[in-house]
């Protein structure tokens, strides 16, 4: 499958699984069970409403969703508390597994969490999404129970930023464009087609997440998303357009320190699958670029050859010493 | 000027004849019948559980509603969702009106009679306003909870409650989301309401979101107007006493502040806006001010809305000026005496979950339904506080609220038996 045939394919929108009957249905047809978890730090004021919009519409209404949990890292305010109230399950990260010890970190409440739940299919939401909706359930559960060949599903949103030009940008946020969609033009290129890498949301199987090591911190969703490709393939991936997603905005410094935490990431899996020794880096580094446009309805790739050449220090150029009789 | 009340359509309501009913022959009506036998505990328990079962999807129909703007006039979108909703239900004749009305009905097991519940569909806040909501462990905050997001989910809930409810409900149950229901809009959508189904409804219950205990089963007569004065702009210094809107306009509110009203039936006239100038040395061409009238009598509201035609004409002769006298938002004393069995059945229903009554008079669309000759009263559902965008409800007592409207429904049912 091209990248092209991949984005078309296997890209949907949220509203392509809005017949949450019909995706019972699929559900009970092959025997699973879906659990969804919140990681949390501190979410009193967002988790109370995404638990109860959660439980109301798809455990209650439709019976879609079988479990939620709130996997926690010793929140100071009132997080467990309202959790328990509006009937999720809580966990505290640091209580589970104790032999191991205790990080802490988003990774680790995934992690956790998979010990925890019960489901087949695990989906992630992360708490502070202000304008939850069940959308952001079923539209990540709904490909993986209508493709069986598909493990994994990421969450993607309308960005509203306005350009000059007055059209609409496609893809990530400032940590994905400067970062992260860089990184894998250069080392994992079919990555790039994945529209936001970071979004806090998706959903997989777990024969597919057990599988893999999460990393605790910032980069939890690279290394997800590098291992899942790795192991399975750009065809076992999918991503959902959920619209919208209002949640709190970080600060510049706060996307450095996400931005270095996932360099750490990014290099300790290229040090594990030797992907290039310091003598390939200039031989095999690519100079193509792939980044999202938005045309009409469809989304695209775009690709751009970027050589980024350098030029020899001007001292060392014949025509420049002679001219400003200079010596190096 | 002057402007009658009228629906969207332009068909005048005659509101006479309706105080008429109201004072002849609701009570008659009324006392003829009487509340049967204390609520069944097996049903206060089942209803108790159900409500239980249904507290996560309560509070979710409030976000899911709520989260969607319907400023007055615009009620489209959360309307939509509503239809959308009460189709899953599977109840029966959903549609909306000419004035975006939703409609549901839940049929009855013989449908010889319906009672109407209400609830408003518009909000006070324009679209652009954040709607997002908050919720703690015990409260949702955020625009238009209270006024009145709540209670349009909650009509939701109660269409949710009862499909499947083992209790079965002779007659049929009518669900109405009304637009326009701000002031400004003067209840266009109930107006519209009563002009082509009033004469089905037996009973009719108004859902407020706050405040939990209120009864509201009368309303007093209202009028308000606004008075605009307008003078030629070629006037000179030379017409000194006569040359400013601003100086007009005072002596209207003197002359309007100088009408005797009485203390019995209760009175008043408040003048909430004035407005006019453009400075200390600039003569005014324009000022006007916006008053409220209320009273107990629609001969007082009557007679002292002639004397306010009075004033108009007499400031209009005096200073040569064009005044403008707009009426709107007129409404007649209407309702059910105290010892009406609707309004006994709600206090007793009150009393037997432990809510304090709190009655008070309502100046709302339930009025207008009790000038149609409808039985009608509005209860509130749970406890708030109104603080514009701040608004919040608490959760705890919810199901309360809810519970006592569904007790009442029985109850109503039974008198209808």
């Amino acid at each position: 499958m091209t990248l092209t045939d991949w984005m078309s394919q296997n890209t949907y929108h949220h509203s392509e699984f809005q017949d949450l009957a019909k995706l019972v249905e699929q559900k009970q047809e092959q025997g699973l069970r879906i659990s969804l978890a919140f990681p949390t730090l501190n979410e009193e004021a967002t988790v109370g409403k995404e638990i109860v919009i959660i439980r109301a519409e798809l455990m209650d209404r439709h019976q879609l969703i079988d479990e939620i949990a709130v996997i926690d890292s010793d929140s100071t305010d009132r997080t467990l508390e309202v959790a328990r109230r509006f009937g999720a399950k809580t966990f505290l990260a640091s209580e589970c597994l104790p032999r191991l010890g205790k990080r802490r970190g988003k990774g680790e409440n995934l992690w956790k969490s998979l010990y925890v739940l019960q489901g087949d299919i695990i989906v992630w939401l992360d708490a502070d999404i202000k304008n939850i909706h069940p959308k952001f359930a079923y539209g990540l559960v709904g490909p993986l129970l209508q493709r069986p060949e598909i493990s994994y599903v990421k969450a993607f949103y309308e960005r509203h930023l306005t350009l000059e030009n007055g059209r609409r940008a496609g893809g990530g946020g400032r940590v994905t464009e400067i970062l992260v969609r860089p990184l894998f033009n250069l080392f994992y290129p079919d990555l790039a087609s994945v529209i936001q890498p970071l979004s806090g949301e998706y959903a997989g199987r777990r024969n597919v997440l057990d599988a893999i090591p999460f990393s605790i911190g910032y980069g939890v969703e690279t290394g997800m998303l590098i291992d899942i490709f790795q192991r399975h393939g750009l065809d076992a991936m999918a991503q959902v357009n959920l619209d919208r997603r209002d949640h709190r905005n970080q600060t510049t410094v706060a996307l450095g320190r996400m931005a270095f935490g996932i360099l750490q990431t990014f290099f300790r899996r290229l040090e594990q699958s030797g992907t290039l020794t310091s003598e390939q880096i200039m031989e095999q580094l690519p100079r193509l670029m792939h980044q999202i446009k938005v045309e009409g309805e469809q989304y695209t790739v775009h690709k751009y050859e970027i050589d980024e050449q350098e030029r020899p220090p001007m001292i060392t150029i014949d025509e420049y010493r002679k001219k400003w009789d200079r010596h190096e | 000027m002057c402007t009658g009340v009228a629906g969207r359509n332009g068909i005048a309501v005659n509101l006479k004849r309706r105080a008429d009913y109201r004072e002849d022959r609701l009570p008659d009506q009324g006392d003829q019948r009487a509340m049967k036998d204390p609520i069944s505990p097996d049903l206060r328990q089942k209803a108790e559980e159900r409500l239980a079962e249904l507290s996560a999807r309560i509070v979710s129909n409030l976000i899911m509603v709520g989260q969607i703007p319907a400023p007055t006039g615009e009620e489209e979108a959360r309307g939509e969702y509503i239809i959308e909703r009460i189709v899953e239900l599977g109840l029966e004749d959903v549609g909306r009106d000419a004035t975006g009305n939703v409609y549901a009905r839940r049929p009855g097991t013989r449908g010889l009679n319906t009672i109407g519940l209400f609830a408003p569909l518009d909000t006070l806040f324009p679209a652009e306003v954040d709607h997002h909501l908050a919720m703690s462990s015990s409260r949702v905050t955020g625009p238009g909870v209270t006024n009145d997001s709540f209670a349009a989910s909650a009509l939701l809930s109660l269409a949710e409650f009862f499909e499947g409810w083992e209790y079965p409900l002779d007659n049929d149950l009518l669900f109405v989301w009304l637009t326009g229901c701000a002031d400004q809009a003067d209840h266009e959508g109930m107006r519209y309401f009563l002009q082509g189904r009033h004469n089905r409804l037996a009973y009719a219950l108004m859902l407020e979101s706050i405040e939990l205990g209120r009864l509201s089963y009368f309303t007093v007569g209202c009028l308000r107007f606004d008075l605009t004065i307008q003078i030629p702009t070629d006037r000179a210094w030379g017409d000194l006493g006569v040359n400013s809107a601003t100086n007009i306009l005072a002596d209207a509110v003197t002359l309007l502040l100088a009408i005797e009203l009485p203390r019995r039936p209760k009175t008043v006239l408040n003048i909430g806006l004035l407005q006019g100038g453009e400075g200390h040395g600039v003569l005014s061409t324009e000022a006007s001010l916006g008053a409220e009238l209320r009273s107990e009598s629609a001969d007082v509201l009557a007679r002292v809305e002639r004397e306010i035609d009075e004033i108009a004409g007499h400031l209009s002769s005096y200073y040569g000026c064009q005044v403008d006298l707009r009426k709107f938002g007129r409404r007649m004393p209407a309702g059910l005496r105290f010892n009406h069995p609707m309004v006994k059945t709600i206090k007793a229903t009150m009393t037997d979950l432990g809510i304090a009554p709190s009655p008070g008079p309502d100046t709302a669309a339930a009025s207008l339904a009790m000038a149609h000759a409808i039985p009608t009263t509005t209860l509130a559902l749970t406890r708030g506080r109104r603080a514009g965008k701040e608004s919040y409800i608490e959760i705890e007592p919810i199901p309360l609220g809810l519970l006592h409207v569904i007790l009442v429904l029985h109850r109503l049912e039974e008198m209808l038996a």
